[in-house]
């Protein structure tokens, strides 16, 4: 499959019958979307099933999808829907493989660094962040999420919120002001 | 300017996307403003640690990509109109289709009304006799209300006189003229 094609064009294929075009997608996507449901479940179990569902949602819906090049927008929220039902419904449906599937060992860092007082003193910031997001309305956290965290373009968030960009930057502010608030001395020098 | 507002604009300061002249605005604020220079620096802090901090678990991610391969290529295929008519299409279609219906409904209105107005005929009565003769004096000379003479006269006392003299019935009385001009 054509790794250079837009998310666009490998959406048209996929409508057009042709099934491989979507592992492309899945190879695009699957980071940020797992990542998104990560961050809304706190369980890596819950973010894969999550994320399985997503992907055989977004696949037999397609179809649906009237702006093929806002993909991504699209599957994060379906993502972020289906995370939020998960969360109010916990319920696990899907046998994983999950062995097969996580890395042993704790958690990555997207910045690790090699001094381990400093990965511990990371691990450590990384709990109370965590524990800080999970205390957010679930718009501020997913905004926050999208944009800050995972870096997902104001409008991609937008279309996953379903809302204007302009509400995505008030969000992404008040979970901000939010969380500087509970994080208090950790972010002051 | 409040708290609240200095505080969305560092927000979208750190962001990138503060318009031009609010962020002329900010930055000359952030000269000679230690406050506003702290909350900045507090933003930039928090997301450095998001972005740096905040773990993910390891996931083999082309074994996921597998997985998620297999599990998508054993469900339903995308949905059968989908495939025929992308969802774009189906909205167009639709929008066309209440075009033609709405041209339609007005086309077929304004033509019933223009053929309504056409065939609108006021109905005549053409009556061909004897000219009628101009009254010389009032058409009723006398209303009586009560008995008639003949129940009068014979002082009778039948159940119909009795109702002709106590139950009067209404008497309309139109104008001549009135009659002639409809």
């Amino acid at each position: 499959m054509d790794a250079g094609a837009t998310d666009g064009q490998l959406v048209a294929e996929v409508i057009a019958g042709r099934r491989q075009a979507f592992d492309e997608l899945i190879r695009r996507h699957q980071r940020q979307a797992f990542a998104v449901s990560y961050r809304l479940l706190g369980r890596s179990e819950d973010a894969l099933d999550v994320v399985q569902n997503a992907f055989v949602k977004a696949f037999t819906s397609i179809g649906t999808l009237q702006q093929p090049e806002a993909f991504a927008g699209w599957l994060m929220r379906i993502v972020s829907n289906l995370s939020l039902n998960y969360r109010r419904g916990r319920k696990k449906n899907q046998q994983l493989p999950l062995d097969d599937l996580l890395e042993s060992g704790a958690g990555e860092l997207a910045g690790a660094s090699d001094d381990p007082s400093r990965r511990l003193a990371g691990r450590e910031m990384g709990g109370k962040l965590q524990k800080a997001l999970e205390q957010l309305p679930e718009r501020q956290r997913l905004a926050l999420v999208m944009f800050t965290v995972d870096e997902m373009p104001q409008k991609a968030v937008a279309e996953a919120l379903d809302c204007s960009v302009e509400a995505v930057k008030w969000h992404v502010f008040q979970g901000r002001k939010k969380l500087r608030e509970l994080l208090g001395d950790d972010l002051r020098d | 300017m409040s708290d609240d507002d200095l505080e969305f604009q560092i927000s979208q300061y750190l962001d990138g996307t503060l318009p031009l002249p609010e962020r002329v605005e900010l930055e000359q604020r952030l000269g000679v403003d230690a406050e506003a220079r702290r909350l900045l620096a507090e933003y930039r802090r928090l997301d450095e640690r998001l972005s740096r901090d905040l773990p993910v678990p390891g996931v083999k991610w082309d074994r996921l990509a597998e997985h998620l391969s297999e599990v998508v290529a054993a469900a339903d295929g995308p949905a059968v109109a989908g495939r025929i008519f992308p969802g774009i299409w189906v909205r167009r279609l639709a929008i066309a289709a209440c075009l033609v219906l709405m041209v339609g409904v007005t086309v077929r209105h304004f033509r019933h009304q223009h053929i309504s107005a056409e065939s609108e005929v006021n109905p005549t009565l053409v009556v061909i006799g004897p000219a009628a003769e101009e009254a010389d004096g009032a058409a009723v000379q006398e209303i009586a209300v009560g008995p008639s003479a003949d129940f009068a006269s014979h002082g009778d006392s039948s159940p119909a006189s009795q109702n002709s003299v106590d139950r009067p019935g209404r008497a309309f009385i139109f104008s001549a003229p009135a009659l002639n001009g409809s």
